[in-house]
């Protein structure tokens, strides 16, 4: 009997501490985050700080004194390049340490190392695209460049020096959640973290739905669905530019094309209407006679902020702007010589290749009329409690085979032969896009901000530009493969050369434009050049609708300032709604009672701006949904296959110029539907399905009620995000605020001497969710303020002002 | 005797880096120390509890609630004083069931060493 009892008493301690340090799926252990020895309650920030903390690394060649300022943004002074990198590590770790972890985790596929087997998808998806493999070619690019080698080993080493401080205890909160330690940073994670974010902005393709599509309609319905040009749009680059190069000669498009169906496949598609906004008048257009420049770059929206904001300082550089966790220097900002911005650019830089195999061995491909074989690289992915799982991934010449068996491979009927696809895409090049940013900091003129363009690869982005000397430009950035005309619209044969990329666009044939007579330049994502153009980029890019509403404000203005730039940012003016509403209304019938009647008061006198309060925004969003829905579905959706969305652009120039389009009917009903059928139809559901969710009531149905906003934790915990929150905006406004993707980083700069400043992200500086710095920006951001960003000229600027001294020895 | 040597090393286990070595410890302890089976259970539950206490209270008192609350948010808790009480009954339960086993091993090598 006491054996027993000591045994089961035994067991049960064991048990007890088994149970407390073991995560179970999401359920963090215990005991480890709620002992006080090394649980969350030392993460818990304190009320009282010291204003002064020394750290001894003896690392950097002098102390690096960083200042930070009453909203705990870092302003690094140092004395070479390699002392402001490593501060630059220190203090991004010391701040977002899980965060850059997480993200270069994601880009190597090693999530499921601390997730288990539920991150093992998109570990596979990870490694499959080839990131990893893209990344080390890009490192050992840049390293080959001695200053490249010094910012990101600095860097590296800043951060390896603040997690050799770390004790247990001191691990951010999400460590101890998820049960793991920090490991040691190097430059590959910083260019992997980089890769990553190509991904997120340049991976859609709609390829194989295309080619399904031109299957399905044949080429020139295909072509009537899904134009290469927009119905409405102004250019990025003003229409009838004189490009003064004389461009290289373009591959002929080949005769025999392949026509496939594709499956339904699971590949990221491009979404549509989401984007971002830059812009810049010259001081001819602008109160102070400085040009005014802006910026906000639209991304998922998440806590910790995706960007980190700093300045940092040597003798030979002065920047201030926002970087990316993980990444040394700053991605948008401004010196005291020029100011930069960002938008997402979407010419097609990714294509996909149908490969055909030998046997299922697929050790062989059909390539040039002869059989080839693949190089093959194996990626261990480690499963937290499992054994590791070896993913073999195969390398056209092309790229990689980026999907794994299922509807992606399949054999061919006719022979033992075996279909894949490959990837070809410009992240997966050699690359040394984290050059462009360490020039532009130092940038001092147009020229100089061409030369740091000319190291850019992928993501595409239109840069815009302004400086001092009241000089503005825009250009965009990036590789781009020289193409016949729509090649890579559809799926490419991998077997036949003459459907290979064919070298690259000259970076200085690129788009751009510096000084136009009109005095403004912008981009919001949409279509970058007009037919002049000599290159194809291609075909799908961002809807128009901001770009009209930017650009028709600035050709008015005549004495732009900050705050009417800032203005502009916020502004929730729809053109979709000015153009679509008045003509759909006007096709109503006219005999509808209540509750329809109050809708359409509302309507007719709503002012085409998504504010939160407005009830028309509501109405004719979900109206529009509706009769978008409505027109197509039929067309594109199918029990197997689901086609691409015609755009708004091409749903706009229906209902506005081909009223009696067949595209109206659908063929899967026996009436005929007729414009005026779907309109009535579609408003009469609108308003039935919003007097079922909100009453009878109209004030409630307020745009701010019906659509609600949200900034989620990256880590999934509900309880570390923000909101749900009542905004204006929508995708197709200027604040392109949608649930929870939009404006990342508002950025106003007015050029002059001294350069002035202003911008705000939604969130804070500290990842750690429990420091008032975590999400203290997010109040003004929603009410659409700036916040004034200090810029110093010294490190003795401000010192007894800071919130606190950091120095780093 | 007991309680005081499980309460100086659980301030001890303060300072290192395995919260849960205080549970083979007290094992240890109520084996050489211990004099009965519940007394040294709830001396443990008692001495580790009241430690756990003190240093949350401690590492608290000058900080900010936000963390708390969304650590409370996300555990389903109505208030974060709520995780001080489950803290401290998980600090008081590994290290009660620690002695308690200890003890009552330590009466089973009696009876061994008796026979």
């Amino acid at each position: 009997m006491k054996l027993l009892k000591a045994v089961l008493a035994i067991e049960l301690i064991m048990g007890l501490i088994f149970l407390l340090t073991t995560r179970f799926g999401n359920i963090p252990p215990l005991g480890d985050v709620l002992n006080p020895a090394t649980g969350f309650w030392n993460n818990a920030e304190l009320e009282s700080q010291s204003k002064k903390i020394v750290v001894q690394v003896h690392k950097t060649n002098k102390p690096v004194t960083v200042q930070y300022d009453l909203s705990a943004i870092p302003h690094i002074f140092g004395s070479n390049d390699y002392d402001i990198y490593f501060g630059q590590g220190y203090v991004t770790a010391r701040d977002r340490l899980w965060q850059m972890d997480m993200q270069s985790r994601t880009a190597a596929g090693r999530m499921s190392e601390v997730q288990g087997e539920q991150g093992l998808d998109r570990d596979e998806y990870y490694a499959r695209i080839g990131l990893l493999y893209a990344a080390e070619k890009s490192l050992a690019l840049m390293q080959k460049d001695s200053t490249m080698k010094i910012v990101l080993d600095a860097y590296s080493d800043g951060v390896n020096a603040y997690i050799e401080e770390l004790t247990p205890s001191r691990y951010p909160v999400e460590y101890k959640l998820m049960k793991f330690a920090p490991e040691k940073w190097t430059p590959l994670k910083s260019v992997l973290i980089f890769k990553l974010m190509a991904e997120t902005l340049s991976s859609g393709a709609n390829d194989f739905q295309m080619s399904s599509a031109l299957k399905k309609f044949g080429p020139e319905m295909t072509a009537d669905l899904y134009p290469d040009l927009p119905f409405s749009s102004e250019p990025i680059m003003p229409a009838h530019t004189n490009w003064l190069f004389s461009p290289v000669s373009l591959p002929e498009i080949p005769v025999n094309k392949l026509s496939v169906a594709a499956a339904d496949l699971d590949i990221k598609r491009k979404p549509e209407g989401i984007g971002s906004n830059n812009w810049v008048v010259n001081g001819k257009k602008t109160k102070n006679g400085f040009p005014l420049l802006a910026n906000d770059p639209h991304l998922g929206l998440t806590l910790p902020s995706v960007w980190y904001q700093l300045q940092m300082a040597s003798p030979s550089v002065n920047v201030y702007g926002v970087s990316i966790p993980g990444i040394p220097c700053v991605f948008v900002g401004f010196n005291n010589h020029i100011a930069w911005g960002l938008t997402n650019s979407g010419a097609d830089v990714r294509d996909w290749y149908r490969i055909r195999f030998r046997d299922p061995s697929k050790n062989e491909y059909w390539y040039n009329d002869k059989w080839n074989f693949v190089s093959k690289r194996v990626q261990k992915i480690v499963i937290r409690g499992q054994k590791p799982f070896y993913d073999t991934i195969s390398y056209t010449l092309h790229g990689p085979i980026a999907r794994k068996s299922g509807p992606w491979e399949k054999l061919d009927d006719e022979d033992n032969a075996v279909i894949a696809y490959a990837l070809r895409w410009t992240t997966l090049e050699a690359s040394e896009d984290i050059t462009t940013f360490y020039l532009l900091n130092r940038a001092l003129s147009f020229g100089d901000f061409q030369q740091a363009l000319g190291f850019f690869c992928s993501p595409a982005q239109n840069f815009i530009f302004a400086d001092i000397k009241n000089n503005i430009a825009i250009a965009t950035g990036g590789k781009f493969p020289l193409r016949y005309k729509d090649q890579g619209k559809f799926l490419l044969d991998g077997g036949a050369p003459v459907e290979d990329w064919n070298g690259w666009i000259p970076s200085l044939h690129n788009p751009s434009s510096k000084n136009p007579e009109q005095g403004y330049l912008s981009s919001a994502n949409q279509i970058p050049v007009d037919s002049c153009y000599p290159y194809y980029l291609g075909w799908e890019f961002g809807s128009s609708e901001r770009a009209l509403r930017i650009n028709s404000w600035l050709s008015h203005t005549n004495k732009a300032t900050v705050d009417s730039m800032q203005a502009l940012q916020n502004d929730t003016y729809s053109t979709l709604s000015a153009s679509m509403l008045p003509v759909l209304l006007a096709t109503l019938d006219t005999t509808f009672g209540k509750p329809y009647k109050y809708a359409l008061n509302e309507l007719n006198n709503w002012d085409y701006h998504y504010d939160q309060g407005s009830i028309g925004a509501t109405i004719f969003n979900l109206w529009w949904d509706i009769l978008y829905k409505a027109i197509w579905s039929d067309k594109v959706n199918k029990r197997n296959q689901s086609l691409k969305w015609p755009s708004r652009d091409r749903t706009q120039r229906l209902l506005l110029m081909e009223g009696n389009s067949l595209w109206f009917d659908n063929s899967q009903t026996p009436q005929k539907e007729t414009r005026r059928l779907l309109i009535n139809e579609s408003f009469v559901k609108a308003v039935d399905s919003l007097t079922a969710r909100f009453g009878v009531d109209l004030v409630k149905w307020n745009w701010g009620n019906s659509r609600q906003c949200r900034i989620p934790h990256i880590g999934g915990i509900d309880a570390f995000g923000s909101g749900p929150f009542s905004a204006g905006g929508a995708a197709n406004t200027v604040n392109a605020l949608t649930e929870d993707f939009g404006p990342s980083w508002r950025m106003v700069v007015e050029l002059g001497t001294p350069v002035k400043a202003y911008g705000i992200f939604p969130g804070g500086e500290s990842g750690n969710p429990g420091s008032q710095f975590y999400d203290n920006f997010i109040r003004d951001w929603k009410g659409g303020r700036l916040q004034p960003l200090l810029f110093l000229q010294s490190e003795h600027d401000f010192a007894d002002s800071a919130r606190f001294t950091l120095t780093i020895k | 005797m007991l309680f005081f040597a499980l309460f100086l090393l659980a301030i001890l286990v303060q300072f290192l880096n395995y919260w849960w070595i205080i549970g083979p410890l007290s094992f240890l302890t109520a084996f050489i120390l211990g004099k009965h089976a519940k007394k040294a259970f709830w001396y443990g539950f008692i001495a580790n509890g009241l430690v756990w206490l003190a240093a949350i209270l401690i590492k608290i008192h000058d900080s900010n609630t936000t963390l708390m609350s969304r650590v409370s948010q996300m555990f389903f808790l109505p208030h974060w004083s709520s995780l001080i009480v489950i803290a401290v009954l998980i600090g008081g339960l590994v290290c009660g069931a620690g002695a308690f086993a200890g003890y009552l091993t330590y009466q089973l090598m009696q009876k061994k060493a008796k026979l």
